[in-house]
C-alpha cells in the first residue's frame, strides 16, 4: 500500500548569531545550514497494516509524514502510496488519503462540526446518501452524538479532536495518517481514540501509519514499530522483536519477607529501585531463570515476577545511546 | 459545478459566522460612512480650489470615487477575509489542510469566507458613480455594460495582484503587512491617472496597474474610455489572472510547511 | 539609585537588540512598511498638479512638495502598529506569559516601536531630501525651525504611541480593538493632514481640527518646520501636545489598571 525508497530530505534554514552584532552581519549575510531530516529510508507497508511511527522530537517522523502525503517534496528518493506518487497530488491520491495532526485543526472555530462536514461533503463530492450513512457510522463509533451541532469553541479538547477524526474520515480514505492524534488528551480521551483507530481499521481495513509520544497507544495499536532518529530508520519490525533486540535484559521484581540490604542484591543484578521489603533487578535475558532459581534458593522471597523491561525505557535507551554515540565522534 | 455549490456553502458559512459577532455590524457600517465621507472632503477640498482634476470635472471625479468604493468594498468583502489570511495559514502549517484537498487550493484559499457587511459600500460606489454618469453623458445602455465590463476585468486584475502578494507569505512568512503595499498604491486609484506626472503615470499603469483597475471602469462611465484601453484592460486581467495561477503553482511547489 | 539605573539601561539595550534582530530577520516587511506610507506622496503629486497654473489656496506646487514630504518624514517617525499585537496578546491570554516577568509589556512595545524608527534613519531623511531638491521645495523650510520640529515629531509620537496602547487594551474588554483602529486611522488621516493641509479647509473647520489630537499628530510638526507659526501658536501647540501627551497617558494607565484587574478575574 505504501512503498517508500530511499527517501531523503535535506533542507536549509539560514542561522544568526545572537545579539546585535549577529542581527547586523545577518542583514549583510546569511549563513545557511544544510538540516538532514530524513536520510534514506526504506521501508513497506501492506494493506490493511497498522504501523507505529517511533522517535524522539525532530527525528523525522512528521517529515516523512509529511512527503507520504505529498505536502512536502522530498529531496532524493521514491514514494508510492496506493498506487500514486504524492507529490502530484492528484485528485484521485488526495481522495484515498488523509493526514490527521494532533496539534492543528480544520474545523471552523466559531461554527459547529456539522458544518464543517458539509465542506467537506462538497470538496470531496460525497454523495448525500453516502454522507449520511457515514457521519452516523462515525457518531456511532466515536460517540459525536450531541457534539456535532455545538459550536467548535466550545467543544473539550478531546471532544474536538473526535470531530476532528470525524472530519477527516468522511470521505472514507483508504490511508490514514495520524501525527499524534492522542496529544494533549486526558487518558480516558488518549483510550477512546485508540479504540476508535483500531476499530476503523478492522471495519474498513484501512492501512495506518501513526506517530505518537505516548508508547501506549503504539503498544495498544501496532504490532510493527518503526523507530526514526535524527532522519535515520534504525529499526522496523515487531515490537516483540525490538524489544528482545534493543533490550538484552529482563526486570526482576522482588518480594521479601525480611528486608534485604543493597549489597546482598547487588550481586544479582543490577538494582534498580529498592524500598525495605521490594527491590526491582535488570537481569541479562539468557541469565534471568537461572538468576531467579538463585535468589529464591539463597533469600526468603515472598513473590517474584519476571517482566520485560517497559518500552519507554527501551526507546529511551537506544536514543540516550546513540546520542551518545555521536557525542562521542564529535 | 462542485465549485458553485462549494461557494454557496461558503457563503452560507460565512453568514453564520457574521450572525455570531453581530458587533462587527455597527462598526463596519461606521468605517464605511467614515471612508465615504473623507472620501467626499479630499473630493471637496480640491474642487473648493480648482474646477478641474487632471481634466477632470466634479461629476467625473465623484463617478471615479465611486469606482474606487466599489473596488475597496470587493476587496474588504472577498479580498481581505480570505487572501489576507494566508499569512496565518502558513504560519500556523493550517495550510496543509488546504494543500490536501482534492480541489484548486487556490480556490479554496481565495473564496472561503466574505465580510457581507462591507457590500453596502459597493451599493454607495454604484449610486456615485450613477451620479457621475448622469450628470455627464446620462444613463446610457452602451456606457453602463462597457463600464460593467471594465469593473469585472478590473476586479479581475485586483484579485490577481492581492492573490501574488499574499502568496508571496509562503517565503517571508510574516508579510500579514504586504496588502499595504498594495493599498499604498491603490489610493492613488482615487484620482485620474493623467493627475499625477508622466514617470508616476508610468508606474501606475504598467507596473501596478492601478489605471486599469479605476480609472478605466469610471472613463468607461462617463464616456470617455477609449479602444486601446479597454481591450488593454482586459488583456492585463486575463494575464494577471495567469500571471497569479501559475507563481501560486510555483509557490506551493516550494512550500515547506513550518514544522518541517 | 545608581545601579537600577544601569540595571535599567542594560535591560533597555537588551531589549533593543532583540527587537533589531527581530526586525532583520523580516528586514522585507519593513520595507513593505515604508513604502506602505507614500499615501502622503501620491497627495504630493495631485496637489502639485492642481498647483500647476498657479498657488492653490495660498500654497504653490513647492509648498505642497515641501508640506507632503514634511507629512511623509513625521508619519514614518511617528509610525505606530501597537493596537494588533496588544489586543491579540491579550484576547489569546499571551498576556499571562509576559505578565510574570518583572517588566511593563508596555516597554517591550515601545522598543519594537523604537528600533522601528531606527531602522528608518538611513533611509527616510535622505529620501524626504531628495524629494525636496528635486522639486525645489528645500528653500521652504525654516532649517533654524528643525530642533523644535524633532520635538514636535517626539510629542506626536507620544501622544500617538499612547493613544494606540489605549486603544489596544480595549481588547480586555471587547474583541473589536482592531476594528476601531481602522476608524481611528481614517480620522487621523483627514485630521491630522495627510491628504491636504487643513488651512484649504474653512476656518471655523480649522478651528475645530486644532483643537482634537489628530492636528498635533501632523499637521502640527509640519507646520513648525514650515516656519509658519508665531510664538504664541508655537506656543499654544506645544501645550496642546503635552495635554494630549498626558491625557492618553493617563487613558493608558486608567486603562491598564482596570484591564488587568479584569483579565485576572476572568482567569483568561
Amino acid at each position: 500500500m505504501i512503498s517508500v525508497r530511499h527517501l531523503t530530505k535535506h533542507y536549509q534554514v539560514h542561522e544568526k548569531q545572537e545579539g546585535f552584532l549577529g542581527s547586523l552581519r545577518a542583514l549583510f549575510h546569511r549563513e545557511y545550514k544544510a538540516v538532514k531530516a530524513v536520510e534514506d529510508i526504506s521501508f513497506e507497508i501492506a494493506p490493511g497494516e497498522i504501523v507505529g511511527f517511533l522517535g524522539p522530537n525532530g527525528a523525522g517522523k512528521t517529515t516523512t509524514l509529511k512527503m507520504l502525503s505529498g505536502l512536502l517534496h522530498p529531496t532524493s528518493g521514491e514514494v508510492t502510496v496506493a498506487g500514486f506518487t504524492p507529490k502530484r497530488r492528484q485528485r484521485e491520491f488526495l481522495t484515498t488519503i488523509t493526514l490527521v495532526m494532533g496539534q492543528k485543526q480544520q474545523l471552523i472555530w466559531d461554527l459547529p462540526a456539522a458544518d464543517s462536514f458539509l465542506v467537506n461533503q462538497a470538496i470531496y463530492d460525497i454523495p448525500d446518501d453516502v454522507y449520511r450513512r457515514r457521519v452516523g457510522e462515525l457518531t456511532e463509533m466515536l460517540g459525536l452524538g450531541g457534539l456535532l451541532n455545538k459550536q467548535v469553541r466550545k467543544l473539550s479538547l478531546g471532544e474536538r479532536m473526535k470531530c476532528e477524526l470525524a472530519a477527516a474520515l468522511l470521505h472514507g480514505p483508504k490511508v490514514l495518517f495520524l501525527d499524534e492524534p492522542t496529544i494533549g488528551l486526558d487518558v480516558n480521551m488518549q483510550q477512546a481514540v485508540r479504540d476508535f483507530v483500531a476499530g476503523y481499521n478492522e471495519r474498513h481495513g484501512a492501512t495506518v501509519l501513526l506517530t505518537s509520544h505516548y508508547m501506549a497507544d503504539v503498544t495498544a495499536l501496532c504490532r510493527r514499530v518503526m523507530v526514526i532518529d535524527s532522519g535515520q530508520l534504525i529499526f522496523d519490525g515487531d515490537l516483540s522483536n525490538l524489544v528482545e533486540q534493543t533490550a538484552p535484559q529482563k526486570l526482576l521484581k522482588l518480594e521479601f519477607r525480611v528486608p534485604q540490604s543493597e549489597a546482598v542484591l547487588r550481586g544479582y543484578g543490577e538494582l534498580r529501585d529498592r524500598s525495605e521489603l521490594r527491590a526491582e533487578l535488570r537481569v541479562a535475558r539468557d541469565r534471568v531463570t537461572e538468576t531467579a532459581a538463585r535468589l529464591l534458593n539463597d533469600l526468603p522471597i515472598a513473590d517474584i515476577g519476571i517482566e520485560e523491561v517497559p518500552i519507554e525505557e527501551i526507546i529511551g535507551q537506544v536514543f540516550r545511546g546513540r546520542q551518545a554515540v555521536r557525542d562521542a565522534a564529535k | 459545478m462542485r465549485y458553485f455549490a462549494l461557494l454557496r456553502i461558503f457563503m452560507a458559512n460565512s453568514l453564520q459566522l457574521e450572525l455570531e459577532y453581530r458587533a462587527n455590524l455597527l462598526i463596519d457600517f461606521v468605517s464605511s460612512l467614515l471612508g465615504f465621507a473623507s472620501g467626499l472632503v479630499v473630493i471637496y477640498a480640491m474642487f473648493n480650489h480648482a474646477t478641474a482634476i487632471g481634466g477632470w470635472s466634479l461629476p467625473e471625479a465623484i463617478a471615479l470615487f465611486g469606482v474606487f468604493m466599489i473596488f475597496e468594498a470587493f476587496i474588504e468583502v472577498f479580498l481581505y477575509p480570505n487572501l489576507g489570511k494566508l499569512p496565518d495559514y502558513v504560519r500556523t502549517g493550517n495550510m496543509d489542510f488546504t494543500l490536501l484537498k482534492p480541489l484548486s487550493s487556490q480556490f479554496l484559499v481565495s473564496f472561503r469566507y466574505f465580510n457581507i457587511w462591507r457590500a453596502p459600500d459597493a451599493i454607495v460606489g454604484l449610486a456615485l458613480v450613477g451620479y457621475g454618469m448622469i450628470e455627464t453623458g446620462g444613463l446610457r445602455p452602451a456606457s453602463i455594460l462597457l463600464a460593467a465590463v471594465m469593473l469585472l476585468a478590473g476586479a479581475v486584475t485586483t484579485y490577481a495582484i492581492w492573490c501574488m502578494l499574499t502568496t508571496t507569505a509562503f517565503w517571508w512568512v510574516r508579510v500579514s503587512n504586504v496588502m499595504e503595499l498594495f493599498n499604498a498604491f491603490f489610493v492613488a486609484g482615487r484620482f485620474p491617472i493623467t493627475a499625477f506626472p508622466t514617470w508616476v503615470r508610468v508606474i501606475l499603469t504598467f507596473i501596478v496597474p492601478i489605471a486599469f483597475i479605476t480609472t478605466v471602469p469610471a472613463s468607461a462611465a462617463v464616456g470617455r474610455l477609449d479602444w486601446p484601453m479597454a481591450l488593454g484592460s482586459l488583456a492585463i486581467a486575463g494575464g494577471f489572472l495567469l500571471l497569479s495561477h501559475l507563481f501560486w503553482r510555483w509557490a506551493v511547489a516550494n512550500y515547506t510547511s513550518a514544522s518541517s | 539609585m545608581k545601579t537600577t539605573l544601569i540595571r535599567r539601561l542594560r535591560l533597555a539595550r537588551v531589549l533593543l537588540s532583540v527587537t533589531l534582530a527581530a526586525f532583520i530577520e523580516y528586514r522585507a516587511e519593513v520595507l513593505i512598511w515604508m513604502i506602505a506610507g507614500t499615501l502622503p506622496l501620491i497627495m504630493m503629486f495631485i496637489w502639485m498638479g492642481l498647483a500647476a497654473n498657479g498657488p492653490v489656496g495660498g500654497y504653490a506646487a513647492a509648498d505642497f512638495a515641501a508640506y507632503f514630504l514634511l507629512v511623509f518624514i513625521v508619519r514614518q517617525f511617528t509610525v505606530c502598529w501597537v493596537v494588533q499585537p496588544l489586543s491579540r496578546e491579550i484576547r489569546l491570554g499571551e498576556m499571562s506569559a509576559r505578565l510574570m516577568r518583572p517588566l511593563d509589556p508596555y516597554w517591550v512595545h515601545v522598543a519594537d516601536h523604537i528600533i522601528a524608527l531606527v531602522m528608518r534613519f538611513p533611509i527616510v531623511p535622505p529620501v524626504v531630501l531628495l524629494g525636496l531638491v528635486l522639486t525645489g521645495a528645500l528653500a521652504k523650510l525654516s532649517i533654524a525651525a528643525s530642533p523644535l520640529f524633532l520635538l514636535a515629531i517626539a510629542g506626536a509620537w507620544l501622544i500617538r504611541f499612547n493613544m494606540h496602547y489605549s486603544l489596544g487594551l480595549v481588547a480586555f474588554w471587547t474583541d473589536q480593538a482592531t476594528s476601531f483602529e481602522g476608524l481611528l486611522f481614517t480620522i487621523y488621516m483627514v485630521f491630522g493632514g495627510a491628504l491636504f493641509p487643513i488651512d484649504l479647509l474653512p476656518p471655523t473647520a480649522q478651528e475645530v481640527i486644532a483643537l482634537t489630537p489628530f492636528h498635533y499628530l501632523i499637521g502640527f510638526p509640519v507646520d513648525v518646520m514650515l516656519g509658519k507659526l508665531s510664538g504664541i501658536e508655537l506656543l499654544r501647540g506645544f501645550g496642546m501636545q503635552m495635554l494630549w501627551t498626558l491625557v492618553f497617558i493617563g487613558t493608558r494607565q486608567l486603562a491598564w489598571r482596570n484591564g488587568l484587574k479584569r483579565y485576572s478575574a476572568v482567569g483568561a
